[in-house]
This record gives C-alpha cells, sequence and structure tokens, in this order.
C-alpha cells in the first residue's frame, strides 16, 4: 500500500504540532528515506520536517509517515536542531569523520530517548533501527561498545558533541591540551564518566549494527551511573577510560563550550520569537497549481510607543464627518431592538400568551407564566475586521489639505538684494507631515469611534513583513476588546514598514474572525498597491504570483463564511483588483482624503444588506 | 440544622496553589468570589471542597452548598423564584440564589454569563455591604443570613467574545483565577480520581499536554483534566487504554477528523 503525503499532510502537521507546542514546516524531498532521519550537518534555522512524497513497500505507510514525523521533532525536542551540528563539524579537519560519528551516537540517543519518552513508538523505532547512520571505520568500535554501555538517555547532545570529538583521532593529532585542565573527576555533573572505550575492534557489535533499543531499555546494561561506578567491561583490556583521552577531549571541552554558549543563544532568541505567537499557513503558488504548504509564517507583533491622544486630533479634524458617520449609525441601532414574546418579565403583557394562558386555566392546567413582551436591542451580531497596509509605500507624503497655503513670494527689490531662503537648500526641503497611512490610521480611528457607539464586534490589524519567514501582523483593537486609550496608541503606532505580502496577512485575519461567533463576518482590506514581497514567489518580476496567492486567500475566505473587501488608494488598482477580488468586492479611491467617507459608507451598505 | 448521619468525606481537592487560603480568608469577610478558569479544570471541585471545608458549624448535612448551572434561558426569575399556579392558588416558590441567602449556603452560580442579563442585577444587591435581595414579585427584601456567600464561574476562553461579564459586575467579587494543572499535579489528580497506577497516570498528563498544543484548531481549550479522568476511569474498569482514550478524549474534543487523527496518534506514540 501507498500512501501519498498529501493525502495524511494536515493530519500530520496536527501531530507535529501538537508534539513540538508549535506549528512546523513541511518540506517534501524525493530524496528524503521513509525513516526520517536527515543529515544532522543540515539542521538548523526554524523547524521543518521533511518528507518523501510517497513511501511505498511498507505495510503500512501513514505509520511510516508519523514515525518520520516524531523522529524529525526529536530533533527540536531533545536539542540537536539548537546545538547546530552542521556549525559543530564545519572546521574540523576530520569534518566527514567527525559528522559521521557524532551522527552515528546522536542518532542512537535520539532513538534512546524517543522510545522512552513515546513508549507506543518503540516498534516504530526499532523498525528504522537498520536505518541508523554508521560510523567511520576507525571509531565504528568504540561507537559500537558505547552504544552497548547503554545510558545514552541520559547524555546531553553536547556530552555527545564532546565524546564525539574525543573519539576523533585527528583532534589529538592538531591541538594537543594539558591533561590538567581535563580532570573529569573535578566535573561535579560528569564526575564518574569513566566511560569503557573499545580502542580497536573488539566490541561485540561489529562496526554499523548499533541497536541502541537493545541496551537501553528493558532493564539491559548501560546506564550512566552504573559506568561511572568503574566498572569494567568484560575482556579486561580491552577498553581505556576518558581521562585517557585527556588531550583529545580537552579540545573536545573547549570546542563544546563554545557551542554551549551558541546553543544558549539560540534558545533565548527563540523563546522571544515564539512569544510573538507565530503561526504557519500554505501559500498558493499558481504556476505549480499547488499549495506550498506551511510555507508562511506569521508572527504578531506589539505596537508599542504611540500618542493615545492621536484620536483626539482626529476628532478635530473630521468632526463634520464623524458626525455625519455617528448619526447613520445611531440609525442602524434604533433599528435593531427587537420584541421579545412570551418572555416571564417585560414591560408589556403578551396578548396572545395571556389569552392562551386563561384557556388553559380553564382547563385546569398549569401554564409557565411567561406571558409578557420585552423589547430589547438584537445583537446585530457583526463582526468585522480592517486590515491595513503598513508597508513602506504607505509612507508616500499626501497634500495637507488643512495646510496654509504657501506664501506668495516676497517681491524682490534688487537694491536690498535677494530675501533669505525660509529653509537651507543645503537640508532636504521639509516633508509634509501626513502619509498615506496617516489618511489611513484616522479613517479606522472614526470607524472605531462609530462603531463602538453601535455595538459592532470590530477589530483593526496592520500587516507588513520582510519574506516568508517573518510576515508582520499587528493587532491595535482585537475583536473582543473594548475601545480604551490603549487602542488610540497602538493605532497611532502604526508605521509604515516593509514588504506587502497580503495572502498569509488575510489567512491570518480570516482566521481569527472565523473563531468568532458572529452571523456576519467582514473582512476590510485597506491597502495603497498590490501584494509584494522579496520572495513572493520563485520570480521578484512575477506581479501575478502575488495577486493569485491573495486572490485564493480571499477565496478561502469566503468559504468559511468571511465577507472581504479590498479598497486601495491605488490609481492603477483597477489593473489587478478586478483579478484579485470577487465581483464587486473593490474599490478605487482616487483620492486618500475620501477612504474616511467612503469607509463609512462602505460598512453600512455592507452590513445593512446582511442583517 | 445538623444531621446525626455520618461524617460524609470531603470532596478530594488538590491544592496548586494559595487558592484554599484565598477562599477561606474572603469567605470569613463574606467577600463574593469569582472563579475563572477553562473547562473541566476543577472549578467546581474546588467550590464543593471548599464548602465542606465551611460547613457551618463544621457539622455535615447543612445545606452548605447550592449549585446552579446557568444557562441560556436562565432568568432572574429563575434564581430568585416565582408564584407557581396550584389549582386556583397560587405558592410563591422561592428560587435557589433565595433559598441559599435564607438558608445561609454558598450559592454557586456556575457559567454565570450564560444567564440572561437580569440576573447580574439581582445579584449586585447581594455582593456588596447590603447582602440583601429584593424579591420584587412578594415586596420582600432578604436580608442575607450571615453564612451566604455568591461564588460564580465563568470561562474567560470560550466566554469572552460575545458575552463577559460587565466591569461593574467582575469588580464586585474576588477573582481566583484556574489554570489546567502542572503535569506532575494533573498526573496526581488522574491516579486518585481516576483509580490508575501512576505511570498510567504520567501517560494521560502527558497527553494533556501534547493534545491543548492544538487548542486552535477547532477545540478553544485543549482536553481537560476532567476527559483525562474519564479516560483513566475506563481503563481502571477494563477498557484498553488506547479504546478508553479514543472515547473519552479522541472523539469528544472535536469533530474535525484530522484533528481526530492527530490527537489519536499522540495517544497512540504516548501509551505503551
Amino acid at each position: 500500500m501507498t500512501v501519498a503525503f498529501a493525502s495524511i499532510q494536515r493530519a500530520l502537521a496536527l501531530f507535529a504540532e501538537a508534539l513540538l507546542g508549535e506549528p512546523a514546516r513541511f518540506d517534501v524531498d524525493e530524496t528524503q528515506s521513509a525513516s526520517g532521519r536527515r543529515p544532522l550537518s543540515t539542521l538548523g534555522g526554524a523547524t521543518t520536517v521533511v518528507l518523501p512524497p510517497a513511501i511505498e513497500g511498507r505495510d503500512d505507510d501513514r505509520r511510516a509517515y508519523r514515525h518520520a514525523v516524531l523522529h524529525q521533532t526529536a530533533y527540536e525536542l531533545f536539542g540537536t536542531r539548537a546545538f547546530d551540528p552542521g556549525a559543530f563539524v564545519r572546521d574540523h579537519p576530520d569534518r566527514p569523520g567527525l559528522a559521521e560519528t557524532f551522527a552515528a551516537l546522536e542518532e542512537c540517543r535520539l532513538d534512546v530517548l524517543v522510545a522512552r519518552r513515546f513508549p507506543g513508538a518503540r516498534a516504530d523505532v526499532a523498525a528504522a533501527a537498520d536505518s541508523l547512520p554508521r560510523p567511520p571505520a576507525a571509531t565504528a568500535a568504540s561507537v559500537a561498545h558505547l552504544v552497548a554501555q547503554g545510558g545514552l538517555h541520559r547524555w546531553s547532545v553536547t556530552e555527545v558533541a564532546e565524546l564525539a570529538l574525543a573519539l576523533c583521532p585527528a583532534v589529538a593529532a592538531v591541538v594537543p591540551l594539558d591533561p590538567s585542565e581535563l580532570d573529569l573527576e573535578s566535573d561535579p555533573d560528569r564526575a564518574s564518566s569513566r566511560v569503557e572505550l573499545e580502542t580497536s575492534g573488539g566490541g561485540d557489535d561489529p562496526p554499523g549494527t548499533l541497536d541502541p533499543l537493545l541496551y537501553d531499555l528493558d532493564g539491559a546494561p548501560g546506564d550512566v551511573d552504573d559506568i561511572g561506578s568503574g566498572t569494567q567491561a568484560d575482556g579486561a583490556g580491552a577498553g581505556l577510560d576518558l581521562p585517557s583521552l585527556a588531550p583529545r577531549r580537552g579540545v573536545a571541552i573547549e570546542r563544546v563550550d563554545g557551542l554551549d554558549a551558541r546553543v544558549r543563544a539560540g534558545r533565548s532568541s527563540r523563546d522571544v520569537f515564539t512569544g510573538r505567537r507565530s503561526t504557519l499557513y500554505d501559500e498558493w503558488d499558481y504556476r505549480a497549481g499547488r499549495y506550498l504548504p506551511a510555507w508562511c509564517r506569521v508572527s504578531e507583533r506589539p505596537l508599542e510607543g504611540g500618542d493615545p491622544d492621536f484620536v483626539v486630533e482626529v476628532r478635530r479634524r473630521h468632526a463634520v464627518l464623524a458626525r455625519q458617520v455617528r448619526r447613520q449609525f445611531r440609525r442602524i441601532a434604533a433599528d435593531s431592538f427587537r420584541r421579545r414574546h412570551r418572555e416571564p418579565d417585560g414591560a408589556e403583557l403578551d396578548l396572545d400568551a395571556v389569552i392562551g394562558s386563561l384557556v388553559e386555566r380553564r382547563r385546569g392546567v398549569v401554564d409557565d407564566e411567561r406571558l409578557q413582551i420585552r423589547r430589547e436591542r438584537a445583537a446585530r451580531e457583526v463582526a468585522a475586521a480592517f486590515l491595513l497596509d503598513m508597508s513602506a509605500s504607505t509612507s508616500t507624503p499626501v497634500l495637507d489639505p488643512e495646510a496654509p497655503p504657501l506664501a506668495p513670494p516676497a517681491p524682490v527689490n534688487p537694491d536690498e538684494g535677494y530675501p533669505a531662503l525660509s529653509w537651507d537648500l543645503s537640508e532636504p526641503p521639509p516633508v509634509p507631515s501626513r502619509t498615506v497611512l496617516d489618511v489611513a490610521k484616522e479613517s479606522l480611528a472614526l470607524m472605531c469611534d462609530a462603531l463602538s457607539a453601535l455595538g459592532d464586534e470590530h477589530a483593526l490589524y496592520g500587516f507588513s513583513g520582510s519574506g516568508r519567514d517573518d510576515v508582520e501582523f499587528y493587532v491595535a483593537k482585537d475583536l473582543h476588546e473594548a475601545v480604551s486609550s490603549r487602542t488610540w496608541a497602538r493605532l497611532a503606532a502604526m508605521q509604515p514598514r516593509r514588504y506587502t505580502r497580503m495572502g498569509p496577512a488575510i489567512r491570518h485575519a480570516t482566521r481569527r474572525l472565523q473563531r468568532h461567533p458572529a452571523r456576519v463576518r467582514l473582512l476590510v482590506v485597506v491597502s495603497d498597491g498590490y501584494p509584494q514581497d522579496s520572495d513572493y514567489g520563485p520570480d521578484r518580476t512575477d506581479k501575478h504570483y502575488g495577486i493569485a496567492d491573495t486572490a485564493k486567500a480571499l477565496a478561502e475566505a469566503a468559504r468559511v463564511g468571511v465577507e472581504t473587501f479590498c479598497i486601495t488608494v491605488d490609481p492603477a488598482g483597477n489593473d489587478y483588483l478586478r483579478h484579485m477580488c470577487p465581483d464587486e468586492r473593490y474599490l478605487v479611491i482616487d483620492d486618500v482624503h475620501q477612504l474616511p467617507g467612503e469607509l463609512a459608507k462602505l460598512y453600512r451598505t455592507l452590513t445593512l444588506s446582511r442583517r | 440544622m445538623h444531621d446525626d448521619g455520618p461524617e460524609p468525606e470531603a470532596p478530594w481537592y488538590l491544592p496548586v496553589g494559595d487558592e484554599v487560603a484565598t477562599f477561606e480568608a474572603a469567605y470569613a469577610a463574606r467577600l463574593p468570589v469569582l472563579l475563572k478558569g477553562p473547562t473541566g479544570c476543577g472549578k467546581t471541585r474546588f467550590v464543593e471542597h471548599m464548602a465542606w471545608r465551611l460547613r457551618p458549624g463544621g457539622h455535615a448535612g447543612a445545606a452548605a452548598l447550592t449549585t446552579v448551572a446557568c444557562h441560556e434561558d436562565l432568568t432572574a426569575t429563575d434564581l430568585v423564584g416565582r408564584y407557581l399556579l396550584v389549582g386556583n392558588d397560587t405558592v410563591w416558590i422561592d428560587g435557589p440564589l433565595t433559598r441559599a441567602a435564607r438558608r445561609g449556603s454558598i450559592c454557586y452560580l456556575d457559567e454565570v454569563v450564560e444567564a440572561r442579563k437580569d440576573t447580574t442585577v439581582v445579584i449586585h444587591s447581594l455582593t456588596d455591604h447590603r447582602r440583601q435581595l429584593p424579591i420584587e414579585k412578594t415586596g420582600e427584601v432578604l436580608e442575607a443570613h450571615p453564612g451566604f456567600l455568591l461564588v460564580i464561574s465563568y470561562n474567560p476562553g470560550y466566554q469572552s467574545v460575545l458575552k463577559d461579564l460587565k466591569p461593574s459586575t467582575r469588580q464586585r467579587f474576588v477573582s481566583i483565577e484556574f489554570d489546567y494543572p502542572a503535569p506532575a499535579v494533573e498526573a496526581t489528580i488522574i491516579a486518585h480520581e481516576g483509580g490508575v497506577e501512576t505511570a498510567m497516570a504520567e501517560h494521560l498528563a502527558e497527553i494533556g499536554i501534547r493534545v491543548r498544543a492544538l487548542r486552535e484548531h477547532g477545540f478553544e481549550e485543549g482536553v481537560s483534566t476532567r476527559l483525562l479522568v474519564y479516560a483513566a476511569q475506563l481503563t481502571a474498569r477494563g477498557i484498553e487504554a488506547r479504546r478508553a482514550c479514543d472515547a473519552a478524549i479522541v472523539r469528544a474534543v472535536t469533530d474535525d477528523v484530522d484533528v481526530q487523527q492527530a490527537v489519536a496518534d499522540i495517544v497512540d506514540v504516548v501509551l505503551p
């Protein structure tokens, strides 16, 4: 039986997410083995699970896929990826030898850990034992003996690295160290690490037939503590202890100390990263006609440092419009009351219910006393999210209609010479104080004010970013959040950033809306140009890639019940919006100053027609 | 009102922080208590335990706790009481809140934001210094018994969206926040409540942690401690462990087939 990866992709992605606590990226690679083992030197960077497109010749291919995922998450769970094995072996004189020795030990360690931590996967680990990497001939016997000693589950990846370095003869030849620095007995953590090592092929296992499970499970000998007691292995004289490898181990410790620091640094930056809460989304590749699984990472970022009084100026600047919008929205609110019949409490009697009740009483039946009519405001059950493009192009200045007109040039009196210029020519001229983004932010502030009065749930989001791994998503106000000074401060803090990868931002906003139990869910995207990013598609000049992905994201939103609408202030917007948006679901605004008014009109139309 | 029967056992509860001391202090000052936390994390059991600890006079048998499971059709009338027609007569029947206020027991309104808005009005006067319950239909203003305490719970996870407590209500209560316990504590709870060995309880706690990582995917809160205990109880009664988890966890948390498969995979690799 053959199972194609695509058919079980989502369940596997969820399985990996449950194991890791966050989403993992999946890649398909025809050269990837079904065992899930990867060349350790290729690990590093973001968590990526690499799987073959199909696995053939197994009885239960789904289970083989599952184990491949489990094994690759073990690289994350047990520290291999954070250790960065590629960097570890990079500068070693015997790079292949060290890489192979390290891989042989580390893969054994991981198999033991997986089998112990996930006992239900023991059979899968055992089945994958044949695929364990073989150490080079020079260290094969020692590695085999170490594995046979067992206790690998107590070793950290850095200790395995130390050991691999100690076993690699090239190190001793290159850098001899003072053995006094390498007194293992003084190391409190590893005080008794007198590990028996075979110096030559004298072990019980022939090289290349490592099976750590034989030794580490079911009470087999080989606990590290037991080894620490100094017990000699059978076959006296065949082993030597680690202090005799002092010079090699000294280099190992030096190198590994450095790596440890790197590992720690990597973890802390990772913590900062995951602290932002990121989510992976598929991306539509129109050329290939398929989704690229878990292609983009959307990270939610804080908005800080904005001025909460920003809204005061907005209300002053748009006082007339704000009044109009509020009046319009109040009319919607007034229409929203409804009468609930047969209520236990209320302002008036429900005549039908009273008559029915009297009839029932004459018949001797006790009724339920729900005889009132209550007038209550019906929940409009509208949830709207406004998604604002914060790309660099939104820093484009706009002429401020309130700005005082330029003063006419002063008459020149040749006798007095030319008047002084109002600014130094060596400096750039003063830039207009408002940008496209400023006007968009003002529009959202007005909407937010009006919608709060109306009682509709609404959210204000922004997005930008650079590259598929760094799509930034900003939340100025979330759906369930009340408007406060923090809302205004966060909205004010929105600044032009980088690119416009619209697809993943729409998917993320859709996901947030989807979780909101409203009858009408609306997503309004406000932008100033077509979607683009540094790697939005294989060819940067291909504008259609981003447009196709955004169109797909909008269609996905529609499928899950989120209505979408795109507004752009880009005069050329018609050229691409008609390809990107469903019919009549977009608006091109010539003058950015029309945005506040248009947005309010649009909202009213869209939500009223669907009440 | 004391009962001569045997002393009932205390409802078992394993403290995870200082919640017991906080509740006792709140009770001593007769400050109403709000319990926040996800479903199945032990809020109701905690109240039962505290009602037992604080039972009037330290004796069993008194009506120490009145629990009301709130729902969207629950009105103030349902809490306070109503006239019922008996033949051609009308008879006043106290609601659970009125009963608790008269008798001096703890009244626990579980998932209070599910109830209709008018219920919050009647609890306001009971939760401040007045400790009164005006019963509009009888004209009575009931002074709450000195032993009375109002405890409410709500779940900020799935209830924070359209339903939320107004600040004017929320700020009348001392808040105690709950979450799913740490793995070791949760394993102890599962072992005790489910009647399974420690090793099995630890496996179930591990499943709980892993499945909660998927809470964004169609189920807001992951798997509750309650469901893990159910799985343990089924196992203790002879149901094969994977089958027990399938019934109590995999099928219970979601209807999404892919999520079910992922949860089943977690169960399969974690269990021996």
